[in-house]
């Protein structure tokens, strides 16, 4: 697989406070990549270099070309991206308004931004906010708006950061195998950065991010049976990975599940 | 050490926050308070705020005026917020400026001071530290760690696990429990978090409505799912798996350590 961002010996400060020093990461094209750490690890910086939203030294290409600020045109029409500050950023009163705006942008044309919008409320379950106005949404309905503004032009990049904080766990469930299906559906490349270990159960690859350093990667198993590193940096195994790992571990279990119910039911059946 | 509320009436911004209250606390033991106005209850039993009627009493101590100064040293309070708090720059001084308010004479105060750190699980080199540099998780023991050094036989703390990452609350766990064991403190935690406490506790107390109150041991409250549901309190996922097996006829037995569970789930599987 060829990559699709490649960051090779990068220097990043703020001010004073230093980052990221010669760090290096690739992302591979199609793959569904997880970028795990405690807070201050880094990795919401590592999201807005991504996305272009911060200057450096050339040093992080996507697709043989330098992201910066003021070439962003062209490299955002690929992107799509979901920050984690999320409020006062609409530009409009009512989130159908918000949603038919970029899609205006782009030259679609009437039937198209219908269709599209149809295609998105369908896929997020938008359907009863599409006439809502914006400051009557819950913080949870925001953020699927924010989910459907990036997703709305078929990115082939979604970078997300932090996506699911203040989700219930049912949602957070439910997101993940949303962007498992983007993942595999629309080949979509998908760079998400979390500080929960449930998060990075679906994805391909997963980047393990403490002090501005990669320590550790691999496979979402293979990270998770580093419990002692995870717990050092500061990251606390969900309850239901713990109980699946142990029980695998004693071949009681096949796998992670993070349904309680549906584990004992297939314990007992 | 025993802490008495009795027919205690409380408002605050022309509410009524507690209308005769009636509890009583026996240490050592660590417990957790949950529910609404768990702070308020803390701040009254810190001598922060006083109530408008009715009396507190730490063992046969009354709570008065005139005594509020030693009242307070045999009560610490670690407060949820901190960072508005500190007076000083570096945290020496700050732990010297705090002693100082309790009107305290300790000998040796920076070897104590460094004995106290550590036992929060801190080194030396924070002494020297700027108090606004450090995180809210580092503040707050900070906080614990100044209340250590004037020995109280009370330590209060409001909702200690927000802001600490995985080896800090590590770390408070084994300290709090240190604390009731070798030095017969008596830990009052304010919290909603049932699996924080479940497996820590002795003893809960669920504040439900201005004076009433469920009290019970740990596995009282619960493993009581029903009241707990009333109540909107989250069930421990420990007691959650239990309940879920049982009904499904699987004679698992309650834990409040995930290895036991393992065990007991592994007898249970053919």
């Amino acid at each position: 697989m060829k990559s699709i961002i490649r960051i090779t010996n990068l220097d990043f400060s703020y001010e004073k406070e230093k980052v990221f020093s010669s760090f290096s990461m690739e992302i591979k094209e199609g793959c569904f990549t997880t970028i795990i750490g405690p807070n201050q690890s880094g990795k919401t910086t590592l999201i807005k270099l991504m996305a272009g939203l911060l200057p450096n030294q050339e040093s992080v290409i996507l697709e043989h070309q330098y992201i910066e600020s003021d070439k962003m045109e062209n490299a955002a029409q690929e992107l799509g991206v979901v920050l984690s500050d999320i409020e006062n950023k609409f530009l409009f009163n009512e989130v159908y308004q918000e949603l038919c705006y970029p899609l205006e942008n782009l030259n679609y044309s009437k039937e198209e931004i219908e269709k599209r919008i149809q295609e998105i409320s369908d896929l997020l379950e938008l359907e009863p906010l599409l006439d809502k106005r914006i400051e009557r949404l819950t913080s949870t309905e925001k953020k699927k708006v924010f989910f459907a503004l990036a997703l709305l032009h078929h990115p082939k990049l979604l970078l997300l950061d932090n996506p699911f904080a203040g989700l219930t766990e049912k949602e957070r469930e439910k997101m993940r195998k949303l962007l498992k299906k983007l993942n595999q559906k629309e080949a979509m490349t998908i760079v998400l950065a979390t500080n929960n270990l449930t998060d990075i159960l679906e994805s391909d690859y997963v980047y393990v991010l403490n002090k501005g350093k990669i320590c550790m990667e691999g496979e979402p198993l293979s990270v998770l049976q580093e419990e002692k590193i995870l717990n050092q940096i500061g990251l606390e195994l969900p309850f239901m990975v713990d109980l699946s790992l142990k029980l695998k571990f004693y071949e009681v279990y096949d796998r992670i599940e993070t349904d309680m119910d549906r584990m004992v039911n297939d314990l007992w059946k | 050490m025993e802490i008495r509320l009795t027919n205690l009436n409380y408002r605050h911004h022309e509410q009524n926050i507690f209308t005769r209250l009636n509890l009583t606390l026996e240490g050592p033991k660590i417990i957790g308070i949950m529910g609404e106005k768990k702070t308020q209850l803390l701040k009254l039993i810190d001598a922060i705020n006083l109530p408008n009627k009715g009396s507190i009493y730490l063992d046969d101590e009354k709570l008065q005026k005139d005594n509020l100064t030693s009242f307070r040293r045999k009560v610490a309070l670690i407060t949820q917020e901190v960072k508005d708090q500190f007076f000083e720059s570096t945290v020496e001084d700050e732990m010297k400026f705090l002693v100082s308010v309790m009107h305290y004479n300790a000998k040796d105060l920076t070897k104590r001071m460094r004995d106290a750190l550590k036992m929060v699980g801190l080194d030396d080199t924070y002494l020297s530290k700027n108090m606004s540099t450090l995180s809210s998780g580092e503040q707050k023991l900070i906080q614990l760690a100044v209340s250590l050094l004037y020995n109280p036989k009370v330590i209060l703390l409001d909702d200690p696990m927000i802001y600490l990452d995985y080896p800090r609350k590590k770390n408070l766990i084994r300290l709090l429990k240190r604390l009731k064991e070798k030095y017969d403190k008596t830990i009052i935690i304010a919290s909603n978090d049932s699996n924080f406490l479940y497996p820590l506790v002795d003893e809960v107390v669920i504040l439900h409505h201005q004076n009433r109150v469920i009290q019970g041991s740990s596995e009282e409250i619960f493993q009581d799912v029903k009241m707990l549901e009333k109540q909107h309190i989250e069930i421990p996922y420990l007691v959650a798996f239990t309940e879920k097996a049982r009904a499904k006829g699987v004679r698992l037995s309650y834990h409040k350590d995930i290895r036991d569970i393992i065990k007991d789930i592994y007898k249970h599987v053919d």
